[in-house]
C-alpha cells in the first residue's frame, strides 16, 4: 500500500503537465518592411534598434549607450546617388557637467564618417553625407560611437551617454 | 464572536498592506525549485530532488522541495496557491506569537499589539512577495509551534504537548538550519518567563533537544560540500557587531527613516528598566532576536532584510509589551507611546507599499515574458529563444535562474551587444551564457533553430523575421571583405550579370562582378573559390582574368574537371585602405547546355580580401 502511495507520488510528479495554448501570449510581428527615418519612439520601428538603446522615456526619446546601432533602409536612389544620415539627439546637461565635451562620430556599413564635438548641453543634428558605395542592398547597419558616457553606478546599472530623437537616411 | 476579531486583527492589517503580494509571480531562485520536478523520474531522482544539497549546502526538505515540488505539480506555474499557503501560515504565525506574547507580557493586548508591530514591518514584503523566501515563514511557524507546546506543556504537564514540540522541533529542519537555535530558544524561556529550573527533575529533558541540533549541525558542517562563493564566506571576525548593528536597525525601520534612530534607544531602555526590576521575561525576547539571528551573523557579505522575519518576532514582544505599560503609566508615557507608534507607522506603511509594488512589477514582467516563452516553446518545439530588449531589471528578476527550461525553451541567449548593461551574478555563471554573436545568431535563426522574442509593456512580440533583416545588414557591415556569391545574404555585393543561384553556388556568364572592401595591408590578398565541372573544362583548360577597381591583378587557369580550384591575387597597393573595390572576372569562352539557353562561364563561390 505505501508502495503504491509513492508510486502515484513519483508519477504524478513525473507527469507534470505543460500548460495549455495561450496563443494571445505571444503577438507575431510579421516583418514589417524597413524604414528611411527612424523615430526611437515609434514602437513599430523598434526592430530596427539593434543595440545600445534604453527604453522610451517621456514617449519620445531613448538614453543611448556609448555605442549604439541602428539598421535602416537606403532611400530610392541611394545606390546611385549617395545619402545623407541624420541623427537628431540631445547632449544633457547630467553629462556634460560629468564628463565634459562629448565627441560622436558614425559608421555606415564600415565607413567611418568624421565626428562632431559637442561642448554644450543641447538639442544637435548629425548630419553627414554618404557615398553611393556605402549604401548598396536593403539595409545598411549604422553604428554610432560616443567618446563619454557617465555609469554604470550603484543607483544605476545603465551606461548613459547621449539622447536619440530620431535617425535616419535622407535622400540627396 | 470577540475572540474571533482579536485573532483576525492582526491577518487584516497584513492583507490590507500586504495584499499586492498576494498577486506577485515567480522570481529567482523560485524557477530553480520549480525547475526540481522535472528532474523526477523516478524513486531514485525523487530521493536526490528531496534530499540532495544545493549549491550553499543547503537541504530544506519541507521550505523548499515538498513545498516545490507538491504545488508545482497540482498547480503549475500558478503563484496564487504558492502564496495562499505561505500566508495561511503567516496568519498561523501571528495567532502563535498572540499566544506567546500573552504569556510572556501577561497582557492580551500586548499579545496582539506584538502581532501587530510584527506584521506592520517592512522586513515582512520578502518572505509574503517572494515564494523562494517563504522558507523564513515555514521556519517562524515550526519555532513558534514548538515553543507554543512548550509553554502548554510547562502549564499543564500533558505529555502530548511534549511530544508536539518536538515534533514541530524536527520539523523544522526540513524549514531552515536555523532551527539549531531551538534548544537555547527552549531554556532561555523556561529560565526567563516560567521561572522554572530547567535542571530540576523532569524538565531536564529540555537538554535532549540539543542532540539533533548537534548531529544537524554536524553533518551540515562535515559531510555537506559547500561551492566557494564569496557572497556565502562565512566571517567570524571583528564584523560581527557591525553585521548586527546593522540588523537591529533595519528590524526597527526601514532604511533612510527617523523611526530607526528613536526606537532602538526606546526598546534597549524598556529592556533595561524590566531587567533592572528582576522581570526576566524581557531578557528573553532579546534573547529570542540575538539566537534567531546568530546563524547568519558570520554572513557579513549576505546582509538580508528578510533573514529578520523569526528573529524580529523578539523585538515585536518587546514593542507590544512596551505600550501597554506606557498605556497603563498615565497620559505623558501614553502620548509618547502614540508619537513613537505613528512615527513606526508613517515610515513603515509607505515603505510596505512601495516595496510590495515593486514585487508585483518586477514579477510581472516576467510573467508576461515566461507565458511568451511557453507559446514560442508550443509552437516551434525545440528551438532556442533570443530575447531583445531585456534590460537590467528584467534579467536581475530570474534569467540566470533558467526560467526558460522550466517554459520548455531549449537554450536562451540576449540578443547580440544587448548584454551591455546587464550586471550578472559571477557564481552563476554571468552573462556570457547568454551572449551569442551576430554570426552565431543568423545561423539559428536562418536554420529555424531559434526565435527572437523582444520585450514589450505587453506579451513579447515574436520579432523573427525583422531581426532576420537587420542582422543581415549588421553581418554585412562587418564582414565587408567576403562574398560568398551562392548566399542570398551576400545579394548586394554581387553585379547585375550572375545567374541565379543553385544549390548554394552560382554561375557566371561571359563576366561578372563583386563588391568587397579594400585591404587594410599591401600584405593582404584576393582569395577566389569555385568548381569546375567537366564540360567547362572539355575542351581543354578554361582562363579566368581578375580586374580590382579596373587594374588587371592576374589570370587562373582551371583544368582539372569535376573539382573544386582555389586561386589567389596581390592587390595593388593603392587600394589599400579603400572603403569598397569592384573585383571583375573574365572567363576565356562560354559554353551553352544542351536544353539551357543560359550562356555560363563556370561556377563561383567565395571571394575574400584577407
Amino acid at each position: 500500500m505505501r508502495r503504491l502511495a509513492l508510486t502515484a507520488v513519483v508519477l504524478s510528479i513525473a507527469s507534470c503537465k505543460r500548460s495549455a495554448p495561450n496563443p494571445s501570449a505571444l503577438v507575431t510581428d510579421h516583418a514589417a518592411p524597413l524604414v528611411s527615418i527612424v523615430q526611437v519612439k515609434d514602437p513599430a520601428a523598434s526592430a530596427q534598434l539593434v543595440k545600445g538603446f534604453y527604453p522610451v522615456e517621456a514617449g519620445a526619446w531613448r538614453w543611448t549607450m556609448k555605442q549604439f546601432e541602428v539598421v535602416l533602409k537606403p532611400p530610392p536612389g541611394a545606390a546611385e546617388n549617395g545619402a545623407k544620415l541624420n541623427l537628431k539627439l540631445a547632449v544633457p546637461e547630467a553629462i556634460i557637467s560629468k564628463v565634459g565635451p562629448v565627441t560622436l562620430g558614425a559608421n555606415i556599413n564600415g565607413l567611418a564618417l568624421p565626428p562632431e564635438t559637442y561642448s554644450k548641453s543641447g538639442d544637435y543634428e548629425y548630419t553627414r553625407d554618404v557615398p553611393a558605395a556605402a549604401l548598396k542592398g536593403d539595409a545598411v547597419a549604422v553604428q554610432f560611437s560616443s567618446d563619454k558616457g557617465i555609469g554604470p553606478t550603484s543607483d544605476d546599472a545603465r551606461e548613459l551617454s547621449v539622447i536619440a530623437v530620431s535617425v535616419g537616411l535622407e535622400p540627396k | 464572536m470577540k475572540r474571533t476579531a482579536y485573532y483576525l486583527c492582526a491577518p487584516v492589517v497584513c492583507l490590507a498592506l500586504f495584499w499586492k503580494g498576494l498577486f506577485t509571480w515567480f522570481r529567482l531562485d523560485d524557477f530553480a525549485f520549480l525547475g526540481l520536478a522535472s528532474t523526477v523520474h523516478d524513486f531514485p531522482s525523487l530521493g536526490h530532488a528531496l534530499f540532495h544539497p544545493v549549491a550553499q549546502g543547503t537541504v530544506r526538505v519541507i521550505s523548499d522541495r515538498l513545498f516545490f515540488l507538491s504545488l508545482y505539480t497540482m498547480f503549475g506555474v500558478r503563484a496564487g496557491p504558492f502564496h495562499v499557503v505561505i500566508w495561511v501560515l503567516w496568519f498561523i504565525a501571528l495567532a502563535l506569537i498572540t499566544e506567546i506574547g500573552t504569556r510572556i507580557t501577561g497582557s492580551r493586548a500586548a499579545g496582539l499589539l506584538a502581532a501587530l508591530l510584527c506584521t506592520v514591518s517592512k522586513v515582512m514584503v520578502a518572505p509574503l512577495a517572494w515564494v523562494a523566501i517563504s522558507e523564513v515563514i515555514f521556519c517562524a511557524v515550526f519555532a513558534l509551534a514548538a515553543l507554543y507546546s512548550r509553554i502548554r506543556w510547562l502549564e499543564s504537564g500533558r505529555r502530548g504537548w511534549q511530544a508536539a514540540e518536538w515534533i514541530f522541533y524536527i520539523l523544522g529542519f526540513g524549514a531552515q538550519e536555523s532551527m539549531v537555535m531551538y534548544p537555547a530558544v527552549a531554556v532561555v524561556y523556561t529560565m526567563a518567563v516560567t521561572r522554572k529550573n530547567v535542571l530540576a527533575k523532569g524538565r531536564r529533558g529540555v537538554f535532549a533537544l540539543f542532540i539533533p541540533a548537534a548531529i544537524f549541525t554536524a553533518i551540515h558542517a562535515f559531510l555537506i560540500p559547500r561551492l566557494p562563493s564569496e557572497i556565502y564566506r562565512v566571517a567570524i571576525d571583528t564584523r560581527l557587531p557591525d553585521t548586527l548593528s546593522m540588523y537591529l536597525r533595519m528590524a526597527v525601520g526601514p532604511e533612510h527613516y527617523a523611526s530607526r534612530k528613536i526606537l532602538l534607544p526606546v526598546l534597549a531602555s524598556f529592556v533595561i528598566w524590566r531587567l533592572w526590576r528582576r522581570d526576566w521575561a524581557a531578557l528573553f525576547c532579546g534573547a529570542w532576536f540575538l539566537l534567531w539571528l546568530a546563524p547568519v551573523l558570520p554572513l557579513p557579505n549576505h546582509i538580508s532584510e528578510y533573514y529578520l522575519a523569526t528573529p524580529l518576532i523578539g523585538l515585536a514582544w518587546l514593542g507590544g509589551w512596551g505600550l501597554v505599560v506606557a498605556w497603563r503609566a498615565g497620559w505623558t508615557a501614553r502620548t509618547a507611546a502614540a508619537v513613537l507608534v505613528t512615527l513606526y507607522l508613517a515610515n513603515a506603511v509607505p515603505a510596505i507599499g512601495e516595496e510590495t509594488a515593486w514585487y508585483l512589477n518586477g514579477s510581472s514582467r516576467m510573467r508576461l515574458l515566461f507565458r511568451g516563452m511557453q507559446e514560442a516553446a508550443r509552437r516551434y518545439p525545440g528551438t532556442a529563444v533570443i530575447f531583445k530588449g531585456v534590460d537590467n531589471d528584467l534579467f536581475q528578476t530570474g534569467f540566470q535562474d533558467n526560467p526558460y527550461r522550466l517554459a520548455g525553451v531549449s537554450k536562451a541567449f540576449l540578443a547580440p551587444g544587448s548584454e551591455n548593461g546587464i550586471v550578472a551574478r559571477e557564481d552563476l555563471g554571468g552573462v556570457k551564457r547568454f551572449t551569442i554573436s551576430t554570426e552565431d545568431a543568423l545561423r539559428l535563426i536562418e536554420s529555424a533553430q531559434a526565435r527572437v522574442l523582444e520585450i514589450t509593456a505587453g506579451p513579447p512580440h515574436d520579432v523573427t523575421e525583422s531581426f532576420e533583416t537587420v542582422m543581415r545588414a549588421e553581418f554585412l557591415a562587418k564582414h565587408r571583405e567576403f562574398v560568398d556569391v551562392g548566399q542570398p545574404l551576400y545579394v548586394s555585393r554581387v553585379g547585375p550579370s550572375w545567374h541565379k543561384i543553385e544549390n548554394g553556388y552560382r554561375w557566371m556568364p561571359k563576366s561578372a562582378t563583386v563588391q568587397l572592401a579594400g585591404p587594410s595591408s599591401a600584405s593582404e590578398r584576393l582569395y577566389v573559390s569555385g568548381y569546375a565541372p567537366a564540360n567547362v573544362v572539355a575542351s581543354g583548360p578554361l582562363t579566368l582574368r581578375f580586374h580590382a577597381a579596373g587594374q588587371d591583378i592576374g589570370s587562373f587557369a582551371v583544368s582539372r574537371p569535376d573539382r573544386k580550384f582555389e586561386c589567389d591575387f596581390a592587390i595593388p597597393a593603392k587600394l589599400v585602405g579603400e572603403y569598397a573595390i569592384e573585383i571583375s572576372i573574365e572567363a576565356a569562352r562560354t559554353f551553352r547546355p544542351r536544353g539551357d539557353d543560359r550562356e555560363l562561364g563556370i561556377i563561383f563561390g567565395t571571394f575574400g580580401v584577407h
